[in-house]
């Protein structure tokens, strides 16, 4: 039998993204390291994003969310304990109380705690029948609920919010959307790409209740209506899409700096301000590549790119991250959405001075068989016109232009730049004229150059 | 949140949000946040507004690294 010196002991708190990312890299970094994870849950290593298209049925079944076995886990090296609640930690001793196993010393800590969901904050807060989407185990019981329900609320068009409308209209569900805010998913885009989403939910068969308070849930247990400012909506179901909140409840009481985001505060290697812990996912915050103002709750790959910067920096190796400048983009009713950085409304309501260009283009060949059209809206910094955010609507081809212009706002690209790029012309995937190239086009036009 | 709202849906020819009421309106913070905080925001110009918010205890404190983006020829 072989025996392996264990150099060091780093434990990661949480089995997300993050913390699995982490615990991969720091186990890549020094594999004489004892690696250990606590997650609260049942499952490590699956991706919680895929749920609502189980629910939607695009997706057939659960089991294909799971990126791994607890026995590849096993093999690699990582003690991953399940089911295991980490209920405190002591950075002065270097050690956390884990529920059933006492007190567990530490080397290196990387706390990876996630996010909760705002509390809806309206009575009938503890009713049945409210549905948060996050662990696949409850997402399986929670879809043989859905098998019986015949009208459900969705609360708040956020990300989540738009991604579970679409899949409740595809169950054939009637799906009520309630959004204190005038259009969809209002901070992060602009009712001109939000506008053909819900043209395509309500020929889905949604009813949207945009400007709309919720004010309770009713029901004798189980919640039976959403009460809102404009009355209220019989239901079987109601699915809390609240905002994400950093869950920070450990780092906080371990006296782990909190920043002004609501997130840990750490550095570009994920160091925390708090010698030998680091943090990575949704419980942080980290800087905007343009505005500099720190963020919090962005997406998977974020967690699990910041996962793997904390793993191996803690382990001893050397990695950083960068600012961030959030591609994002979905499925939306029959639409994909997406952008990076600031929208208009949200540049806006923040007081950024920016300009605006606007396109329509299409994705393929005008002659092309499943040509479609794809609105393109940058914004630039007046004088340098640096680009600092951009929004599409189209039906396909969103995510790589959304990566490609956060590269372009992470590298300074102006939209005189852009205005002059190459493209890809190939009839089945791409126009003669690029959209994003019109757009600045267009901008350029608009301020007389 | 609001007031830009107003504003870009104005632009776009789109339903603005309401103001609020009825169950929703918060009363005086509303008169408030709207009536007094946005114009006096608004006044602001956006350099200063910046400079305070980067004041603000966070992450953009710590060290960031700008990553070295390589000029001129690759070969």
């Amino acid at each position: 039998m072989r025996t392996v010196l264990v150099t060091q002991r780093i434990v990661a708190i949480g089995g997300g993204a993050a913390g699995i990312g982490a615990a991969g890299a720091a186990k890549a970094t020094d594999p004489t390291a004892d690696v250990r994870v606590y997650t609260e849950f049942e499952d490590v290593g699956y991706s919680p994003c895929g749920i609502p298209y189980v629910h939607g049925k695009e997706i057939p079944d659960f089991e294909r969310l799971f990126l791994a076995t607890k026995e590849t886990y096993e093999a690699s090296g990582i003690d991953v304990h399940y089911q295991t609640e980490v209920t405190g930690i002591d950075t002065g001793q270097k050690s956390v109380e884990v529920r059933g196993e006492g007190t567990v010393s530490y080397d290196k800590l990387i706390v990876c705690t996630g996010f909760e969901y705002a509390p809806p904050g309206v009575p009938g807060g503890d009713l049945g029948g409210l549905y948060y989407v996050k662990n696949i185990r409850r997402a399986m019981e929670w879809d043989k609920v859905l098998d019986g329900v015949k009208t459900a609320v969705v609360v708040e068009a956020s990300p989540l919010g738009l991604e579970m409308v679409t899949a409740l209209c595809h169950r054939g569900i009637e799906t009520h959307l309630v959004d204190p805010d005038a259009w969809a998913l209002a901070a992060a885009t602009d009712p001109d790409i939000a506008g053909p989403v819900q043209d395509s939910w309500l020929e889905m068969g949604a009813k949207l209740h945009f400007n709309t308070m919720l004010t309770g849930f009713v029901g004798e247990g189980t919640v039976r209506a959403v009460s809102t400012s404009d009355g209220d909506i019989p239901c079987d179901l109601a699915v809390v899409c609240t905002k994400k909140q950093a869950s920070t409840t450990l780092a906080r009481a371990a006296g782990i700096k909190i920043g002004s985001a609501g997130g840990v505060i750490v550095d570009e290697g994920m160091r925390t301000t708090t010698p030998e812990v680091w943090a990575a996912g949704d419980c942080i915050e980290v800087p905007h590549s343009v505005s500099q103002i720190p963020i919090q709750g962005l997406s998977g790959s974020h967690a699990y790119a910041q996962g793997k910067v904390a793993g191996t920096n803690a382990a001893g190796g050397q990695r950083a991250y960068q600012p961030v400048s959030v591609p994002w983009g979905m499925v939306a009713g029959e639409w994909m959405i997406g952008g990076v950085s600031f929208s208009e409304t949200l540049a806006t309501a923040l007081g950024i001075p920016h300009v605006v260009g606007v396109a329509e283009g299409i994705s393929r060949a005008r002659y092309y068989p499943g040509v479609k059209k794809l609105r393109v809206k940058l914004l630039a910094e007046p004088g340098t016109l640096r680009l600092i955010g951009a929004q599409m609507v189209g039906a396909e081809g969103i995510k790589e232009r959304a990566d490609f212009l956060a590269m372009a706002v992470r590298t300074g690209i102006t939209v005189g730049e852009l205005a002059t790029m190459e493209n890809v012309y190939s009839p089945p995937i791409g126009a003669l004229n690029e959209p994003i190239a019109l757009s600045a086009q267009n901008l350029l036009s608009g301020l007389g150059r | 949140m609001i007031a830009a709202q107003q504003d870009i849906a104005a632009k776009y020819g789109v339903p603005p949000p309401r103001r609020p009421r009825g169950a929703g309106w918060r009363g005086w913070r509303d008169v408030f946040w709207l009536g007094v905080y946005v114009p006096a925001y608004r006044a602001v110009p956006w350099r200063m507004r910046s400079a305070i918010m980067r004041r603000m205890p966070g992450s953009h404190r710590m060290r960031w690294t700008d990553s070295h983006r390589a000029r001129g020829p690759a070969t």
